[in-house]
């Protein structure tokens, strides 16, 4: 897929969550196997 | 693109309303008749690829070990900016449309790569999906996302 030339990273929280939680590593859903998605 | 340009104003309309801090975008994936799942798809890669995302957000994986998105290797998962798909020949035209190729809005989180046309995300939560009106599938595997039919 062609998206265009790199500007810039950033870190983004997950939108639906409330900011101070942070997920457990029971929570944690399983990775897409495949690399780019 | 008869199609898609009838699903535009949706699909930005659909961005609009999810706006938020983290990037919306937009995307397509092959939506399988058999078992419901969403598995990514572009024009671009030519190949169906073989892993859905099979819960509501997906979290993105590098074949060679490190944090996705990486840095000058094409991981992650993508979507591109609302707006921008003009330009970007992945989207969907009415002949793969007709085949449950379907579109639909993303909010993306984790870490981020902000690309001219487009993102590269660690993470992603499927917010809506545009599905041809005779794709009989049960969406069991997403809940909270709203599926239209179109």
């Amino acid at each position: 897929m062609q998206i265009g030339e790199f500007i810039r990273e950033t870190y983004y929280p997950d939108p639906d969550e409330e900011p101070e939680t942070v997920p457990t590593p029971d929570e944690e859903p399983e990775p897409v196997a495949a690399c780019a998605s | 693109m008869r199609v898609l340009e009838t699903l535009k104003p949706r699909l930005l309309l659909a961005a609009h309303r999810w706006e938020g801090p983290a990037p919306v975008g937009i995307r397509s994936w092959q939506l399988s008749i058999s078992d419901g799942l969403l598995y990514p798809f572009t024009r671009m890669m030519r190949v169906l690829q073989p892993d859905p995302w099979k819960t509501t957000v997906a979290v993105a994986s590098c074949a060679r070990g490190d944090r996705p998105p990486c840095l000058g290797h094409p991981c992650g998962l993508y979507a591109v900016r609302p707006g921008a798909w003009d330009g970007i020949s992945f989207v969907p035209d009415v002949s793969v449309f007709a085949s449950v190729i379907v579109v639909g809005v993303v909010s993306l989180f984790g870490r981020v790569i902000e690309h001219k046309d487009g993102w590269r995300a660690e993470r992603a939560r499927i917010r809506e999906v545009w599905v041809p009106v005779n794709a009989e599938v049960c969406f069991d595997a997403y809940p909270g996302v709203t599926f239209h039919r179109v």
